[in-house]
């Protein structure tokens, strides 16, 4: 800006002098300087307090010599470059659009969300196995609970006699403390973990809900196992505690190993003769029957 | 690498390599990287130690400035007006460093350290006291300044453009340049007593 005598300040001086003035005001400038001395005698002060004030920066300038410093900075460069990786990765993840960031924290907010709900209403989710989600009880809220038994007890009568049937009240606590409102209950049997028949108690630890109706692993495929397991037992062919263990880590596993298969089958045996197993098709209405010598594999 | 040097540019700006930083190998960078530290060492170092800094301290801020700027580089971020950056840098970890070390701005520790030295080749003895007192003063006067006009003159000194000054120190342009001239004009005062 020109002053009112239309000499320009001592700011504009040095902008000029500086090369920062825009051009129409740089060319104001110019063309004053060529016409007024005085302005010319400011500017020229101006440029001799710099060349004063950069002499004595200059005489700081004389610093240690750069090479140990430079070598220094080099080591240490070479150590951060280790762990330029991890650096690499959060750029990546940083880097992104916000749009995409708020994208994916959402999703995985979703995630969460959804896991927590499968964590808490779904039966068996929280199992371990996923396969079968659903399908086994909830290992913290059913861990299994047995009563202490002989063996004679349980085996002086079939195991259906053996089995209690479970009050009312205790099925709503089941359902109630698996959070199942609103479902249809007559799809659940409220069953044993490890059946009475194999010394399992009716505590609220040993019930679950079990879905009746699946396809393939329902109640009756369980119920199936449960029997087989106590002709075993009471045939001393297999010990108590393991059929309990068995049974309550995993009683889809635990039939599978027990009846040599992947998928439920039909039984019509005793312990002591050769069954004869029928697979069951998906639906259950083809079967396929076959002999199979369980027997002579569990000697 | 191409770099280009400090006076062919206004507002350095760095070409990053081809790609990406963070494709760019980590050799490269480091390289990039000691080379930009060559180039603007001295003048950072002028700068932090008029912060009243130890030259120890000058120096680690230097080596933590550089060392940011490797991972400023690796990380793939801007490379647009780096001297700018390294400044900005520089100058944020000079004022951490001198609230760290709980020491107040002494400017005049550096000129008492400047008296010692041999600061004017004249072979007159008496011109180089006169010298000597000369430079003494205009420290003395240096340090009455505000931080700030002391900040851009240094800046300005070492070779930033205006916009960079404005931009290390998060002030408008128009107090840059308020800033210089009023500094200016004191100095003017000073020189001329």
């Amino acid at each position: 800006m020109l002053n009112k005598n239309f000499h320009p300040s001592d700011q504009d001086l040095l902008l000029f002098s500086d090369g920062e003035l825009a051009g129409r005001r740089a060319a104001r400038v110019r063309r004053h300087l060529v016409a007024c001395w005085r302005c010319r005698a400011q500017a020229a002060k101006i440029e001799l307090t710099i060349g004063q004030f950069m002499e004595l920066h200059r005489q700081t300038s004389e610093l240690p010599p750069i090479a140990s410093p430079r070598a220094l900075l080099k080591a240490r460069l070479a150590e951060s470059a280790l762990h330029l990786g991890h650096d690499r990765w959060q750029a990546m993840f940083f880097g992104l659009p916000r749009r995409a960031l708020a994208y994916l924290c959402a999703f995985a907010l979703m995630v969460a969300l959804g896991t927590k709900v499968l964590l808490r209403y779904v039966p068996g989710y929280e199992s371990g196995s996923r396969e079968y989600a659903g399908l086994l009880p909830n290992p913290t809220l059913t861990p299994g609970a047995t009563r202490p038994i002989a063996i004679g007890d349980i085996c002086s009568m079939d195991h259906d006699e053996v089995v209690l049937p479970i009050s009312a009240t205790l099925r709503q606590r089941v359902f109630e403390e698996y959070g199942m409102r609103g479902v249809p209950f007559e799809n659940y049997e409220v069953d044993y973990l490890i059946t009475p028949g194999l010394g399992g108690s009716d505590d609220i630890r040993n019930l679950w809900p079990e879905p009746r109706y699946h396809a393939i692993w329902n109640s009756f495929v369980k119920d199936r196992l449960e029997d087989y397991l106590h002709q075993m037992v009471c045939h001393q062919k297999l010990d108590l505690t393991t059929a309990q263990e068995d049974v309550a880590k995993d009683w889809i596993s635990a039939y599978k190993k027990y009846f040599h298969t992947n998928v439920p089958v039909l039984i019509e045996v005793s312990a002591n003769s050769v069954p004869s197993v029928c697979n069951a098709g998906s639906a259950g209405s083809q079967l396929d029957c076959f002999s199979m010598p369980i027997a002579a594999k569990w000697d | 690498m191409q770099i280009p040097p400090t006076d062919s540019v206004d507002r350095l700006s760095f070409p990053a390599t081809a790609g990406s930083a963070v494709s760019a190998g980590s050799s490269e960078i480091e390289q990039q990287v000691i080379t930009l530290f060559e180039q603007f060492r001295n003048s950072l170092l002028r700068y932090v130690l008029a912060f009243g800094l130890s030259l120890e301290d000058g120096e680690e801020v230097a080596q933590e400035v550089f060392l940011a700027l490797f991972r400023h580089m690796a990380l793939g971020k801007s490379r647009r007006n780096l001297r700018g950056w390294i400044f900005c840098v520089a100058h944020n970890l000079a004022l951490k460093r001198r609230h760290a070390n709980r020491r107040l701005y002494d400017p005049g520790a550096l000129a008492e350290a400047l008296s010692d030295r041999e600061l004017d080749p004249s072979p007159n003895p008496e011109e180089q006291v006169l010298s000597k007192e000369r430079q003494t003063r205009l420290f003395a006067f240096l340090r009455a300044f505000p931080e700030q006009d002391r900040c851009c003159l240094y800046l300005r000194a070492e070779g930033l453009r205006y916009r960079e000054i404005a931009h290390v120190l998060g002030i408008s342009l128009g107090s840059v340049s308020a800033s210089l001239t009023r500094s200016l004009m004191r100095l003017m005062k000073a020189y001329d007593r």
